[in-house]
């Protein structure tokens, strides 16, 4: 989708090189899980064509306007300007979420039907995923639901304040428009029905989920007040929770555990806690739901471990924990001696989930057209994660069922002449999101963060680098007048004696100690930034500037 | 803090800008009304690499010498910065670049070595340099606005400077570098918010700065200067830099030659033609000239040779200053070979002094050996100059009517000055040549008259006292403590004097910008009047000294500073108050 | 040996003080955030309010590093650590090796998340540098906002009442509460500020904060308005240890030690309000407060550090007093 120099040089490279360069210079594309075309979208944004950018993120990671805000966005960890003395990562997943604001439209590329059939038990973001790819490939797709609307935790687990309804169901409706059906209320009971499933498809994929909430042994658990994260979450989203909790404690530390307690101030606790065993940084959530948390008045208490429930004639009185202390290994080990009790009237364990066991021996069921996926091959994980796994076993799937010798990943590269950036922008500042004002936050529907205007998502992503920018000197006419290595912003050009190929495939530049050792200026691609002070100073225009892309293709 | 003064060193290698900084922070306090003394002190190497620093006193009031060390080092190489710390005063500042892109081990680090009573700042030049002008260029930009902040100093003065000396480079380089100054500015602002303040002038009118190679050679060129030819050597090329450029404006030549000896020969022969001409050279140049300026001794043409000193001998310190050319010049010539000597003490003296010398080179028919010095000629100061373009233009003795009639080049007179006659006027002609002669110019060997002859040069210098521009007597005039010395030193002393005059210590100088001849009634009578006299001078041997031991049979203190840095008014202080002890003992 | 301390406040220099007590041949360097010689925190308001000097303020002087032959690096901060090379980042990308390492790089004031948007607008007083800025602006200060409820606000309270200024205290509860009171005097607090004149906002806390022509204007959630010269907000004080992310040491709010300040990366220890040690009295993790403590938690580091094995004693009383004189008897004759 590159057109910034039509006419100029393309070839396309199945070089593991240039592979590798692709995991090593792009970083958010290789930290997500489905590895999204980044910059490519942003860049997209930045020109303000808000449909090309919807379009990457569809065709990329299924889920736009679902992601763009519930992604936990492994992405801006990795993010190059986030880099020591650079600045603040891109806002990736907000500009994801403009994206499908500003962008969405209709769907509807032209599938050649196959004739074959595929089912899958379980419309969460794995089975929506494999869902959209099989279908787009031209399998007849039917999606077994067990509860009454479609999304699995992310209609369920998810706030809606978090996660609005209508999101959710804008994201579904363009998988179903390519001809997926969904069955809900299908609760696919026992191995019989399994079976019956497997004679009437050509392959089944099994995407349930883990439903079953994690256990404790500890006392009082039945006490009238307490429940399991998922339970709570789910009766709130289905607004079946009671509003007469004040004080109230939620044992965890998951994505769950969080959703829990925002949850509980907007049903109008006055006190609320989140317990953890271990600390802060220990805590898979992102900083800004911890912000979040926080400026809702919610209290953290660390290092402690949940001992026993107190309840006074069967109501829930206030839990009592045990300070925690973390040993050489990381494990933790109580305190002795150091129990204390928090007054609550409701307690909420979200401490994990399982899949249910339904399935005696599901491992055994890797037969020929039995496949697993998301949470219930992989364990509880992300949304991001659970999407991947979807996609990647519908490619096993397609593999099997249309023969397909391999999958072989293609990097097109194409000559550019500018990136179409220009210095200052390297300077934005990260433009924040706008949230409802702390007053209006205890309404259980209304989502907190308002999403960029179309303004602010442009400056946005006129801040990112364009990491698929490739510059090279031309080492053939480069005269070695040093005058890029006088620009460079950071320590990125190299007078180099070698350039040394490490075992992952990565290029780093050996340096020079003194001028008889220099073989050639090199740029390490590694701290680059792109910002073309280099191309502009360069006396013999010999620094070029290349586009990579990364296509998979099927190989028969 | 409050400052009255500051005095500001900028440190770098090649390409830094230090120059420039200093040329940017020096004018614009000059425009503010302040008074300035720029130094900049270079490695010797032509190009390539070498550490050079540029350091910027200036105050409400005159200042004469370069000052004691330093307030505010800006370091914008790291290592080579390194050695500039011990200058700096208590409560002084290191500005430094936290933007380095690669890891400083502890030990190359500047910031490993500021003492913790002096303050450092850690702004990121590299980076906000890069933000403003997409290149590393402009980071001496950066911290001069961030010194700007952080001594209270307004920042327009800098701006309107920064755009004047940007301006021919166009509208993008000026607004980038204003962009530089401006985040240096604010960088200080937001992270180093207690700055100090500085005393501005309010309503002073600006003030010139000039150098003292640039006020040689407009004082040259304002009394008639015709003609220069020279050599290049360092410090004295300046000169012949602005000769070349303007003297074809006032109908006059530049003429660079094939070396020293051709330089004088050429000056010889424009003043044998009637023309007001110089040339300025150092040692290395002078030792060349001993041959032909006794020609001019001899045949009594007048010469003009300007000696701006450097560290010697021979090759030396090409950039570094010393006082080491006063024997050469007194005693150079083989034989009995007298010739004027004079120093000048700061630019304002160049000016006039210049002047002065062609004044008795051209009435006195005598070589005049202008020595001023490295760091005097380069240095760049605030001073008044009132350009005097209404000098007399000629002081040479025209002849009579009757003295054409059998003219006599070298007639014998009253005071040793023969009536002289310039080629192509009519009327006469004459012989002129380096052997021993008669009146007439013509070759003669017999000892009367050569006896007759030396005595006519000798007796000319003893006339000359009317003519000398007059000896000073500065400070206390009842003090028991006199000094004497010459050229740049004066400076320094000056305000080595003030410090001690501030713990009741008196002392007095005698300031002469003639070394040979001098108002010898004057300087004994100053000598009789003290009871311990001190000669500063920056050689080894005490080659002033020395002369005046030799003139006035006196027995001074001598200190010798054969240092190739600015004499520093503490050291000059430290001595005044030694010699006042013994005094008091 | 190299001794690399960060952090000069009164647990860094007295354990820089404790190791070249020990052996004045272990090379010793202190770093320093801020520029000036170690001062007595807890005497700011004091400084603030001219009751003291200079002289008074500082406790260490340039003499006594030259005497003790301690490297005093101030004006820097460290930003990274790497405990596998053992080395420290400042800053400036200087690179420092260390043998033994000790963190006492103190607590800020933490904005908390909604007010961290406002941050420019809010002046911090915890440095010498808060106080000095303070200082200058003090004739132009008539009308303030304090928020918070820690003895540094009480502090401050204390400070300007005694500076004459009209302060307005938005507080979250229904009484002012400042933990660690000593009883008698906890119950009382809130009138006793009230009597003093200062008007007091309960039930509230500020959410946004606007910058007019001449005065800044406080809006609360409540949607009260006030107008002020100056802000003074902080949710609370949290360990200075950003400094520490990425680097394979434990921490909770704070560094977490073992009884020897030992933290859980070999040669590197912990002391001052930078660590939190479980604390068997309160049964809970206890970031340090009070300067006597963190003094004698540097002294105890120090030690370890020089090679002894010396246990820190957890001082068994909470109730707090500032070096000896308790709290109700201090600015308020």
């Amino acid at each position: 989708m590159n057109n910034d120099n039509p006419g100029g040089k393309t070839e396309k490279s199945t070089d593991i090189l240039d592979r590798k360069w692709m995991d090593i210079n792009v970083p958010c594309r290789a930290a997500c899980p489905i590895m999204t075309d980044i910059p490519g979208y942003i860049k997209a944004i930045s020109d303000g064509d808000y449909e090309t950018a919807y379009l990457i993120n569809r065709r990329d990671n299924v889920l736009p306007s679902i992601l763009g805000r519930i992604c936990n966005r492994p992405c801006e960890d990795a993010c190059r300007h986030g880099w020591d003395g650079l600045g603040e990562p891109l806002a990736i997943c907000f500009l994801k979420r403009s994206a499908a604001d500003y962008g969405l439209k209709e769907f509807a590329p032209d599938i050649k039907p196959n004739h074959k059939k595929v089912g899958i038990i379980g419309s969460g973001p794995a089975g929506l995923t494999a869902a959209n790819d099989l279908a787009l490939k031209g399998y007849d797709v039917t999606v077994y639901e067990q509860f009454e609307e479609p999304g699995g935790m992310l209609r369920f687990g998810i706030p809606r304040f978090r996660l609005p309804r209508d999101i959710v169901e804008a994201d579904i409706k363009s998988i179903t428009d390519l001809g997926v059906k969904i069955k809900t209320n299908t609760r696919i009971e026992n191995v019989a029905f399994i079976k019956e499933l497997q004679k009437r498809n050509d392959a089944i994929i099994m995407a349930g989920g883990c439903m079953l909430p994690k256990k404790l042994d500890i006392p009082g658990l039945d006490s009238q007040g307490v429940t399991w994260g998922l339970d709570f979450m789910m009766d709130a989203n289905r607004d079946k929770l009671s509003s007469s909790m004040e004080k109230v404690v939620v044992v965890g530390g998951g994505f769950t555990s969080v959703d829990c307690t925002r949850m509980a101030h907007r049903m109008g606790a006055k006190k609320i806690a989140l317990s953890f065993l271990f600390t802060r940084d220990d805590m898979t959530v992102g900083e800004h739901e911890l912000d979040d948390m926080e400026a809702e008045g919610i209290d953290f208490v660390f290092l402690v471990s949940p001992v026993a429930v107190e309840s006074k004639d069967g109501k829930v009185t206030g839990i009592t924990f045990k300070r925690n202390s973390v040993q050489k290994d990381k494990s933790i080990k109580t305190i002795p001696g150091s129990e204390f009790t928090i007054e609550a009237d409701t307690v909420v364990f979200a401490i994990g989930q399982e899949e249910e066991d339904y399935l005696p021996g599901k491992k055994l069921f890797a037969q020929d057209n039995f496949f697993i996926t998301g949470d219930f091959r992989t364990g509880a994980s992300t949304v991001i994660q659970a999407a991947a796994d979807g996609r990647q076993i519908a490619g096993q799937v397609h593999r099997k069922l249309a023969n397909i010798k391999e999958y072989q990943d293609v990097v097109t590269i194409s000559e550019v002449k500018e990136t179409g950036r220009i210095r200052d922008y390297d300077f934005i500042p990260l433009q924040p999101m706008d949230k409802i004002p702390l007053a209006e936050r205890a309404v259980k529907e209304k989502e907190v963060d308002t999403g960029y205007s179309q303004q602010k998502s442009v400056t946005e992503a006129q801040r990112c680098y364009l990491c698929h920018y490739n510059f090279q000197i031309d080492i053939d006419r480069c005269i070695y007048c040093l005058a890029c290595i006088d620009v460079m912003p950071v320590d990125c050009i190299k007078m180099a004696k070698d350039i040394h190929v490490t075992d992952d495939g990565n290029m780093v530049p050996v340096p020079a100690e003194n001028w008889e050792q220099v073989q050639a200026i090199v740029i390490d691609n590694n701290k680059c930034i792109r910002c073309g002070n280099c191309v502009r100073a360069c006396p013999v225009d010999c620094i070029s500037i290349s586009h990579y892309s990364l296509d998979v293709v099927e190989k028969i | 803090m409050i400052y009255k003064e500051l005095t500001v060193r900028f440190c770098g290698i090649a390409g830094d800008g230090i120059v420039s900084s200093s040329r940017i922070v020096a004018n614009a306090c000059a425009d503010a009304g302040l008074h300035v003394m720029v130094n900049d002190i270079y490695s010797a190497e032509i190009r390539g690499l070498g550490k050079s620093t540029s350091t910027i006193r200036f105050a409400g009031s005159k200042v004469y010498s370069m000052g004691d060390g330093i307030n505010a080092l800006v370091g914008l190489a790291q290592q080579e910065s390194i050695d500039e710390i011990k200058d700096i005063q208590a409560e002084g500042s290191v500005i430094y670049d936290s933007s380095s892109p690669a890891d400083i081990p502890e030990k190359e680090s500047l910031a490993s070595h500021i003492p913790p009573e002096i303050n450092g700042f850690g702004i990121p030049l590299k980076t906000l340099a890069n933000q403003a002008s997409g290149s590393n260029r402009g980071r001496n930009i950066v911290s001069m606005g961030a010194l700007c902040y952080l001594y209270g100093l307004p920042p327009s003065i800098f701006k309107d400077q920064i755009e004047k000396i940007f301006k021919r480079k166009g509208d993008k380089v000026v607004n980038s570098n204003l962009k530089a100054f401006d985040l240096g500015y604010e960088y200080c602002k937001a992270h180093y918010p207690l700055n100090n303040q500085f005393e501005m002038k309010t309503k002073a009118r600006p003030l010139q700065v000039i150098s003292g190679n640039d006020a040689l050679a407009g004082g040259a060129m304002d009394c008639g200067l015709k003609f220069f030819a020279g050599y290049p050597i360092t410090p004295a090329t300046k000169i012949m830099e602005i000769t070349a450029k303007e003297l074809p404006k006032l109908q006059g030549w530049t003429i660079q030659v094939e070396d020293e000896i051709a330089a004088i020969g050429a000056v010889l022969g424009a003043w044998f033609a009637g023309k007001r001409a110089m040339t300025a050279t150092s040692g290395p140049g002078l030792s060349l000239m001993s041959e032909l300026i006794n020609l001019s001794v001899m045949a009594e043409i007048p010469a003009v040779i300007v000696n701006v000193q450097r560290g010697g001998p021979a090759t030396g310190l090409p950039t570094k200053v010393e006082q080491g050319d006063l024997n050469i010049s007194l005693y150079g010539g083989a034989g009995d070979s007298p010739r004027v000597v004079m120093a000048p003490t700061d630019s304002k003296d160049c000016y006039t002094g210049i002047q002065a010398a062609f004044d008795l080179a051209e009435k006195y028919q005598t070589p005049v050996i202008f020595l001023s010095d490295l760091f005097l000629g380069q240095r760049l100061e605030t001073e008044d100059i009132k350009h005097n373009i209404n000098h007399k233009k000629s002081t040479r003795l025209k002849p009579t009517r009757e003295q054409l009639n059998n003219y006599q080049r070298y007639a014998l007179t009253e005071d040793g000055v023969s009536p002289l006659i310039v080629p192509g006027e009519e009327g006469a002609y004459y012989s002129i040549t380096g052997l021993a002669h008669n009146t007439t110019g013509n070759p003669n060997f017999e000892s009367k008259v050569h006896l007759a002859m030396t005595q006519k040069r000798y007796k000319k210098f003893k006339n000359m006292l009317k003519d000398l521009p007059p000896v000073e007597i500065i400070g206390d005039e009842d003090a028991e403590i006199g000094i004497a010395s010459w050229g740049s030193t004066f400076g320094a002393i000056y305000e080595g004097m003030q410090i001690v005059r501030e713990k009741g210590i008196k002392s007095k100088m005698i300031k002469s910008i003639m070394i040979y001849p001098q108002d010898e009634e004057t300087f004994k009578s100053f000598f009789d009047s003290c009871k311990k006299i001190i000669v500063f001078e920056m050689n080894y041997q005490g080659q002033y000294a020395a002369l005046l031991k030799s003139t006035y049979n006196i027995k001074p203190v001598e200190v010798h500073i054969p240092s190739v840095d600015p004499v520093s008014p503490a050291k000059v202080a430290e001595k005044i108050m030694e010699v006042s002890d013994e005094l008091t003992q | 040996m190299k001794c690399v301390i960060i952090g000069a406040g009164i647990a860094g220099v007295t354990a820089a003080e404790t190791i070249k007590k020990i052996n004045k041949d272990i090379e010793v360097v202190l770093i320093g955030k801020e520029q000036y010689l170690p001062y007595n925190r807890y005497k700011l308001t004091e400084y603030l309010c001219n009751v003291i000097n200079d002289s008074q303020l500082y406790f260490a002087s340039f003499d006594f590093f030259k005497d003790y032959n301690i490297k005093y690096r101030n004006g820097e901060y460290v930003k990274s650590i790497n405990p596998t090379e053992k080395t420290i980042k400042l800053y400036h990308n200087e690179v420092m090796r260390y043998d033994k390492l000790l963190l006492a790089t103190g607590g800020t004031q933490h904005l908390g998340p909604v007010l961290k948007t406002f941050a420019p607008f809010i002046q911090t007083y915890y440095t010498l540098q808060d106080i000095l800025m303070i200082k200058r602006k003090l004739s132009v200060i008539k009308d303030c906002v304090v928020y918070g409820e820690n003895l540094s606000n009480l502090d401050l309270l204390s400070g300007l009442c005694n500076l004459g200024k009209n302060i307005t205290y938005i507080i979250k509860g229904e009484k002012a509460f400042f933990p660690l009171l000593k009883e008698e005097f906890e119950k009382d607090v809130h009138n006793f500020l009230e009597n003093k004149g200062i008007n007091i906002i309960a039930n509230d806390k500020p959410v946004c904060i606007r910058k007019e022509k001449k005065k800044y204007s406080v809006e609360t959630l409540n949607r009260k308005v006030i107008k002020a010269d100056i802000i003074f907000a902080w949710e609370d004080r949290k360990p200075n240890i950003s400094f520490v992310k990425g680097a394979d040491i434990y921490k909770k709010s704070g560094i977490l030690v073992n009884p020897y300040m030992e933290t859980s990366a070999r040669d590197i220890y912990a002391a001052g309000d930078c660590t939190e040690i479980y604390h068997p009295t309160l049964k809970n993790y206890w970031i340090n407060f009070g300067w006597p403590n963190a003094r004698e938690q540097g002294k105890v580091a120090g030690e370890n550090m020089a090679g002894k094995k010396v246990p820190y004693q957890i001082q068994e009383t909470l109730t707090f007093n500032l070096e000896g004189k308790p709290i109700d008897a201090r600015w308020w004759e």
